[in-house]
């Protein structure tokens, strides 16, 4: 809910896979699920090194399908 | 499509030698009522009781209420898809014993005992403070006390309080079937003067697809994802809508509720007058994704268009933050689309209603109405007499929470605990002071 993310005033947004799991996707195999984990986690790394001026989305690319 | 809305007033309820109406007397043999909502295996003991207003009864473990109407004519039953075949409904005359519910309650062992797919169970009481927050404080209700078997299923506890509930109702208002009512109303979208603005209504409800029952069925059918529906108004007032009878708490509206809905009467009386009535969009809501609550909010708002809409009145249910946020994009999707809009909810606010009132929220929501408040605290006084929960002290209404002491004076959490104690549709006579 990135949306809810930038009302709120976050700084910086990671876009997520769903509510109920936005780290992840438990309709995956073990080992894609395992390599969707780590992309969003170091994205929100990269955010964290990145400077921004106001609320700012970031939107890992295996989440943009997402369901 | 025009229904004829035939009204049969309850003034006085009791039991008798046989079940009939006559001049606002609902007499129930209560012998047959109890064999008819026993044919269900799955339940294992019923009883019969009546809560009248101002007396002070407290029901508890309440499921459900719903008005009894029957079909008298025209095509399909009430509550198609449940009680009889799918037809579309919403045509021909429909009978109704007004100013009484059937409300069941329950007692059963939860096999789901967390998270949003629990049954819960709701309170509601027939005097004092606590009647006039719900609209059941000040109807006569015929509670229908039900127990299941041990090892009954989470489906098969909906479907067996619902049938009995339903079969009950069903019975009672077919004691009107060859008399003539007091009044009648009369719901039909006729043509009207093409000056008048354009309205529809936008129903958005709440189902969650990976519970035992998602919360809403649409001719019996329980919806699990669906985009955006259109429909004829008069169909909820024959039971198109139904929800999960397993929870009776104020977080949904009560099958009742459903099927007097505020917002469409209010809409069919300046239908003519001072606007032209289009009709029902269903809207599902809490999508998991952002992505669903951009396409469900696109659809909702382009079907509004293509009515060639001038405005268009949008309720929720349930307090979920997650449905919000569909709803609130449905409202941008409209203004933006030239849908000038009014969004009807309870808000939040904390205990003390100095908290963020909704925790998400559009600049293009410029009108709304606010119906009460989610989160103050209740206290109710002892009751003389219980209906439900059989000879207990304690009861607990939804997995989770305290036992309430059910005897004496109690605090409620919120008026979520009340049965109808929310005002999702706009119905009530809830105000408020600045001070």
């Amino acid at each position: 809910m990135t949306m809810v993310g930038k009302q709120i005033g976050a700084n910086r947004v990671v876009n997520g896979i769903k509510i109920p799991h936005p780290c992840g996707d438990p309709n995956l195999p073990a080992g894609p699920d395992l390599a969707l984990r780590r992309e969003i986690v170091k994205h929100a790394l990269r955010a964290l090194q990145t400077g921004v001026s106001g609320p700012t989305v970031f939107v890992p690319d295996s989440t943009r399908a997402s369901k | 499509m025009k229904l004829e809305l035939a009204n049969f007033p309850v003034k006085n309820v009791r039991f008798g030698k046989h079940t009939s109406y006559n001049n606002g007397i609902l007499e129930m043999h209560k012998d047959e009522l109890i064999a008819l909502a026993s044919e269900d295996e799955r339940i294992a003991s019923v009883d019969l009781d009546l809560a009248f207003p101002n007396e002070k009864t407290r029901i508890v473990l309440v499921r459900d209420a719903v008005e009894p109407r029957v079909k008298v004519s025209g095509p399909g039953c009430v509550f198609p898809g449940i009680l009889g075949p799918v037809e579309t409904v919403g045509e021909g005359r429909t009978h109704r014993l007004s100013g009484v519910t059937v409300m069941p309650t329950a007692e059963y062992r939860l096999t789901v005992t967390t998270g949003t797919g629990a049954a819960s169970a709701g309170l509601v009481d027939m005097w004092g403070p606590g009647a006039l927050m719900t609209p059941f404080g000040s109807t006569i209700n015929i509670v229908l006390v039900l127990k299941l078997i041990d090892d009954v299923t989470e489906q098969g506890a909906h479907a067996a309080i619902q049938l009995a509930e339903f079969r009950v109702a069903d019975r009672l208002a077919e004691t009107t079937r060859h008399l003539t009512p007091d009044d009648m109303e009369v719901f039909e979208l006729s043509e009207v003067d093409s000056s008048l603005p354009r309205v529809v209504y936008i129903l958005g409800y709440l189902t969650a697809w990976e519970d035992p029952h998602p919360a809403v069925a649409y001719y019996g059918l329980p919806i699990l994802e669906s985009l955006p529906t259109f429909i004829h108004p008069n169909e909820l007032f024959d039971g198109a809508l139904t929800k999960d009878a397993r929870k009776g708490w104020g977080n949904h509206p009560m099958t009742w509720n459903w099927m007097s809905n505020p917002v469409v009467i209010r809409l069919f009386e300046e239908h003519g007058k001072r606007l032209n009535f289009l009709g029902v969009i269903l809207q599902r809501t809490r999508f998991e994704s952002e992505l669903g609550k951009q396409v469900t909010a696109a659809c909702a708002s382009q079907i509004a268009r293509l009515l060639r809409a001038d405005g268009a009145i949008l309720t929720r249910v349930s307090p979920s933050g997650n449905n919000l946020i569909e709803v609130m994009l449905t409202v941008q999707g409209c203004e933006r689309k030239g849908v000038k809009t009014v969004f009807i909810t309870p808000e939040y606010g904390g205990g003390d209603g100095t908290e963020l009132p909704l925790v998400f929220y559009v600049p293009e929501a410029t009108a709304m109405v606010a119906t009460g408040s989610l989160e103050r605290e209740i206290k109710l006084p002892a009751p003389t007499k219980v209906i439900g929960g059989d000879d207990t002290e304690l009861v607990i209404l939804q997995p989770g929470d305290p036992p309430l002491s059910i005897r004496g004076e109690v605090t409620l959490r919120s008026r979520l605990q009340m049965t109808g104690g929310l005002d999702w549709l706009g119905g009530m006579k809830v105000t408020c002071k600045e001070y």
